[in-house]
């Protein structure tokens, strides 16, 4: 396949997502919509903040999912590898469990539930992210070991994942809104989420591209990296921390969105060869352009009923793996 | 007043959990010369130019250039050592243009990057390996040779006085390996200080001191003419090898 400028590429993605915003503002919930008005309260209130916000929190997962095959030097590592999508999960469960288990007023309630309860299901998940990451990180005693730190996230993430399970277990009456926040849910998004959203991405991308250099000298391998000067440890410290933010404030606000943050990365690579800067913003537009895409496709492809956007990035995004694998196979073969 | 030796370690020992690495070497690298480190499987070889490069943390005096090791920023010490690892990974998808431009990190800061005065090094060490033709296409389209330039070209491109290489020419072609000692003895003509890693003890014999390593510590550092040198590889290869002299050069020769 041939590569592609960084600018050329760059260009060609802010065009998209222009596209997939503007189809996302004509998309409702009865499918699409040609001329919609933009002073129609509907747009100005639901579908701007909802497809503004899905570019956005696709954007946060595309920065995250390069980050994360940088830092890991692994093209299958995704965002959530820190254990931050457990996390989240298990943050959700547990406010859920705490509101139903809440008595009569909030005034009667522990303090550790009225923190519960004021935090809400964005914070909680924002926090379980954080908590998680940073478990990860103590069991994995530090960043500098590499595959310590992955099987540390491994471990997180199945026993965070399997307290979520046993917190759903003890409280059914969760299991619809768990089930929306597992599949990955865009409908609730807000403009004070999409505020949120976007000072997080700039702060990320800035800090990110600031500090690229780590992620090129990493490609060359970490002794080639020391060499050239790069302060490898806190560099990844800083990094890894952007990467959990990233992920944290993504999923805090739109659930688990399955593969945008691994194949964002992969599809810019499939078009271009460079450095880690310009990977990174491509990345971050690609997985912009992922969510708002999927988001349109998930509400209008069978409207009026609305598909978890979840499930079609996890399944669009797990074919276009298979054949990415077939395709090298027969690649190779030919070869 | 240049300083006749590019780096001195007295007692210099590493160790790996508790097991001694290299156990209290004291050694003097010749300024401007090329040194190679040979040695069998496991004799330090790597851990001793590690050490040296300050890539590993290690106890004993090291000094570089006149300077404690230890005491340099990190950026200062990039600039006085370039190092080329064993098998360096290159990223499939950087261009070798990029390749070459990640030697100027040492001299870039993380705000501004790059200017014209790196720019103008890449390109000139891209023309001098013979790169500038491949210069746009990814590493993954190279052959192991060039693959290798492209490497050497980065390690190069960092202008340091003191080059560090480790097993830099293995899987390569001869023609390939004639270019890379051609470039070795224009560096130390250029007052480049050249210390590398080699398995390949023919080609070891050409540079202008050997140091052989053994079992974690330093058996003898010598001019590869020396009879104590060829005496010492003898025992240490256990009397395996053969060494003669044929057409004004050293070849070794398994038994």
């Amino acid at each position: 396949m041939n590569k592609m400028p960084a600018a050329q590429l760059a260009a060609w993605l802010a065009a998209l997502s222009l596209l997939s915003l503007g189809l996302g503002l004509m998309t409702g919930s009865v499918g699409w919509e040609w001329g919609v008005s933009w002073s129609d309260p509907i747009v100005q209130d639901i579908r701007l903040p909802r497809t503004v916000g899905a570019w956005l929190a696709g954007a946060l997962l595309g920065l995250a999912g390069a980050l994360a095959q940088g830092l890991f030097r692994n093209p299958l590592a995704d965002p959530y590898l820190l254990g931050s999508a457990s996390g989240a999960s298990l943050g959700v469960a547990i406010a859920l469990s705490l509101g139903l288990w809440g008595s009569a007023s909030f005034a009667d309630m522990s303090e550790a539930m009225q923190w519960a309860m004021r935090l809400g299901l964005t914070g909680m998940a924002f926090v379980g992210a954080w908590a998680a990451v940073l478990l990860t990180l103590l069991l994995a005693r530090g960043v500098e070991h590499t595959l310590r730190l992955l099987l540390a996230g491994v471990v997180v993430g199945v026993v965070l994942g399997a307290l979520t399970s046993l917190l759903t277990l003890i409280s059914p009456q969760t299991l619809p809104a768990m089930q929306s926040f597992l599949l990955g849910n865009t409908s609730m998004l807000s403009g004070q989420a999409c505020v949120l959203m976007a000072f997080v991405l700039l702060l990320c991308a800035g800090l990110s591209w600031i500090f690229s250099p780590l992620l090129d000298g990493l490609r060359l391998g970490e002794s080639t990296a020391q060499s050239l000067g790069l302060r490898v440890l806190p560099l990844r410290v800083v990094l890894l921390a952007v990467m959990g933010l990233a992920t944290a404030t993504a999923v805090a606000q739109t659930g688990l969105i399955a593969f945008v943050g691994l194949v964002a990365p992969h599809l810019v690579r499939a078009r271009f060869t460079g450095r880690s800067a310009s990977l990174l913003v491509l990345s971050t537009l690609m997985g912009g352009v992922l969510l708002t895409t999927a988001d349109v496709l998930a509400r209008g492809l069978w409207a009026p009923q609305e598909l978890p956007v979840g499930v079609l990035t996890g399944v669009l995004g797990g074919g276009y793996l298979l054949w990415r694998i077939h395709a090298s196979q027969m690649a190779g073969s030919s070869a | 007043m240049k300083p006749t030796y590019a780096f001195t370690a007295q007692k210099l020992t590493v160790h790996r959990g508790s097991l001694c690495v290299l156990s209290e070497v004291d050694l003097s690298i010749h300024a401007s010369q090329w040194t190679c480190v040979v040695g069998p499987n496991g004799a330090g070889k790597t851990t001793l130019l590690k050490a040296m490069a300050g890539l590993l943390p290690s106890t004993g005096e090291l000094r570089v250039l006149g300077q404690d090791l230890r005491m340099l920023a990190a950026k200062d010490r990039a600039k006085m050592m370039a190092w080329l690892g064993q098998q360096e990974q290159g990223s499939d998808d950087l261009s070798v243009t990029d390749v070459v431009m990640l030697g100027r990190l040492p001299h870039q800061s993380f705000l501004l990057g790059a200017n014209p005065q790196d720019m103008a090094q890449a390109q000139k060490w891209l023309a001098q390996l013979q790169l500038t033709h491949l210069k746009e296409k990814s590493l993954a389209q190279l052959s192991a040779g060039e693959r290798q330039r492209a490497l050497l070209g980065r390690a190069l491109a960092v202008q340091a006085p003191i080059l560090l290489m480790d097993e830099p020419i293995a899987n390569v072609d001869l023609p390939n390996q004639s270019d890379w000692l051609q470039t070795v003895q224009q560096l130390t003509q250029h007052n480049t200080t050249v210390v590398s890693v080699l398995h390949d003890l023919n080609l070891a014999m050409r540079a202008d001191h050997v140091v052989l390593m053994n079992q974690g510590r330093l058996v003898i550092h010598a001019k590869p003419d020396d009879p104590l040198l060829h005496q010492a590889l003898m025992e240490v290869f256990a009397h395996r090898i053969t060494i003669h002299r044929v057409a004004d050069q050293w070849v070794v020769l398994p038994l």
